[in-house]
């Protein structure tokens, strides 16, 4: 801890924080006291509640639509770091490549869709995916293809149909992470390299990957906890169908609490969306080693 | 391209093609759009890729007059106004605050404060829900203030706090010995020296608030308080069939966030990456 001023009196410390302070409580903790109260309940909305124990919950356990929103999740989460991990750190080895000509406007093109809204970009892709006269279908049969498959409604290519737009919007946040920490890397040592004769493949492998383990676990933790909790884009894309087929755990808290009015049994979900997620997030953690906070 | 690079290799164009290719998908949606948006119904339906016979603006008028764009654009301005003033008045005193005392419980405040960047937001819907609707604080032109200060907060605070911590502290030290209150020191010090990195506070938190979807469509119903995103999520429903419009949509949507990426993408990138890595 580095040098300090003299503590002021104590009203200014409750006047600098007391009110960000309240507006956290009011907006995180208090809500979730009172689901949890009512995840105990049978509470439909209205006047009468009844104590109901673990009901909800015993509920879960045997709901096979939640545990199918778990998987897909988890589906969906695998193939978004991948890409967007994987892709944003090969473009940006492919971008401290002197031979790239343009590099600065590669880079400032290619993050411009993370600043989008991902309601824009669900939007743009449901039109890439246009059955009729969408881009994909219209490049892919020019090309001679026949019997292109229903990008989002066929449920057994959907969560990859729904991944790729995400992925295309984010490449660019993680290559600017890699980018950076890829300039971070001594010239010294790439040339070294040079001169010994390693390859590009080698060059990137066994020098740049093990120097920017510390900015790849940042991006990897990230990733999995921005793609746990994925809403926006489906919800656009899909809705989460057809059927099931698309339904993350958050879309499937959405539309039990918003659609069925089961607020209850939503509250329950709250919860256990809650204790899954940090359960992931901690054990990759774990895998990736280290910690992520001081 | 190549012509500026000498001797090139096949190996080297064709990192520059796969480059060039993915950079071209993703600005060929903005442009496609911005030109769709002058095409009628019938001339998108003839062809998706082909430019506009004429200039017509009528899809703007559709768009901002029936359905009712103009309301849905300045209730996010609205909003997002609100929620940045906000967050760059608590989010400065917090972070000077954190970044200049020592004191009791220090670490676990900074950590509270960082609790939204851990935990699952969306799980939030519900719960949030139900406590703004017993408390009768949905559909109020300040309910979506309140969710997106928290999640604006930790990286503000964030970024704040570590930009403070790297101005020399001399200048307050003498300050404080000749009299000069907390609130003087953070007002006429500090401040003015953070202008860079409260122009980064303010551009991330008008996009986050812009650009949030979830909460804004469970936590207000009414029509007039609706907000960009959640309109444009409604439109696919209402007007299946007329793409240009919904393009149209789409591109005014966008307008505010790619005018400030185009002014200020450096600020933004290096922003969002510092932002993020905290998270």
């Amino acid at each position: 801890m580095q040098r300090t001023l003299p503590l002021p009196k104590k009203r200014t410390m409750i006047i600098a924080f007391l009110p960000p302070l309240l507006i956290f409580a009011f907006v995180f903790i208090f809500p979730l006291i009172f689901s949890l109260r009512y995840s105990f309940t049978d509470w439909k909305g209205g006047l009468s509640t009844q104590f109901i124990g673990f009901d909800n919950y015993k509920e879960l356990l045997f709901d096979s639509n939640f545990w199918n929103s778990l998987k897909n999740t988890v589906t969906v989460t695998v193939l978004v770091v991948i890409g967007q991990v994987g892709l944003g750190f090969i473009i940006a080895v492919f971008l401290v490549n002197k031979y790239v000509a343009w590099r600065n406007v590669h880079r400032t093109l290619i993050f411009l869709p993370v600043v989008l809204s991902p309601v824009v970009v669900g939007l743009i892709w449901t039109i890439v995916y246009n059955k009729r006269n969408g881009f994909l279908n219209l490049f892919l049969s020019n090309l001679g293809i026949q019997n292109i498959p229903l990008w989002l409604s066929d449920p057994s290519i959907v969560l990859y149909s729904v991944s790729i737009p995400i992925i295309w919007q984010f490449i660019g946040l993680y290559m600017i992470m890699f980018l950076g920490s890829l300039e971070n890397i001594p010239k010294s040592i790439l040339e070294s390299a040079d001169i010994d004769g390693a390859s590009t493949y080698q060059r990137s492998i066994k020098i740049m990957l093990p120097m920017i383990y510390p900015t790849f676990k940042v991006a990897m933790m990230l990733c999995i906890s921005g793609t746990l909790k994925i809403f926006d884009q489906i919800f656009v894309l899909t809705g989460g169908g057809p059927g099931q087929s698309s339904m993350t755990m958050s879309l499937y808290n959405y539309r039990v609490s918003f659609d069925m009015m089961r607020f209850s049994y939503g509250s329950a979900l709250s919860i256990a969306m809650i204790i899954i997620t940090l359960l992931i997030t901690g054990f990759s953690l774990r895998v990736l080693g280290g910690k992520r906070y001081e | 391209m190549s012509n500026k690079v000498k001797k090139i290799t096949p190996i080297q164009a064709l990192l520059n093609l796969i480059v060039s290719l993915f950079t071209i998908s993703c600005v060929f949606p903005i442009i496609w759009m911005t030109y769709t948006s002058l095409k009628s119904g019938k001339e998108y339906q003839e062809n998706i890729l082909s430019l506009p016979s004429s200039i017509n603006f009528e899809n703007y008028v559709q768009v901002m007059r029936n359905a009712n764009f103009g309301q849905y654009f300045y209730n996010s301005f609205i909003v997002s106004l609100l929620t940045l003033t906000l967050v760059l008045i608590l989010a400065s005193i917090t972070g000077y605050f954190l970044s200049r005392f020592k004191f009791k419980g220090r670490k676990s405040i900074y950590a509270f404060f960082m609790l939204g960047l851990v935990v699952p937001t969306h799980a939030w819907l519900l719960p949030m829900f139900i406590q703004f609707n017993n408390l009768g604080i949905l559909d109020k032109r300040v309910t979506l203030v309140l969710p997106y200060i928290t999640f604006a907060m930790p990286t503000a605070i964030f970024l704040l706090e570590s930009f403070i911590q790297s101005i020399p502290i001399e200048m307050e030290e003498s300050a404080s010995i000749e009299g000069c209150g907390v609130w003087q020191s953070l007002w006429k010090i500090i401040l003015p020296l953070c202008k860079p990195m409260l122009a980064t506070v303010l551009i991330l938190t008008f996009n986050t608030s812009w650009n949030e979807f979830p909460f804004a469509l469970v936590l207000i119903t009414k029509d007039s308080l609706k907000t960009v995103p959640v309109a444009l999520s409604m439109f696919t429903g209402t007007y299946t069939t007329n793409y240009p419009q919904l393009v149209t949509a789409l591109v005014i949507s966008i307008i505010p966030v790619v005018v400030f990426y185009a002014l200020f993408s450096k600020k933004i990138m290096e922003g969002m990456v510092a932002g993020a890595v905290k998270g």
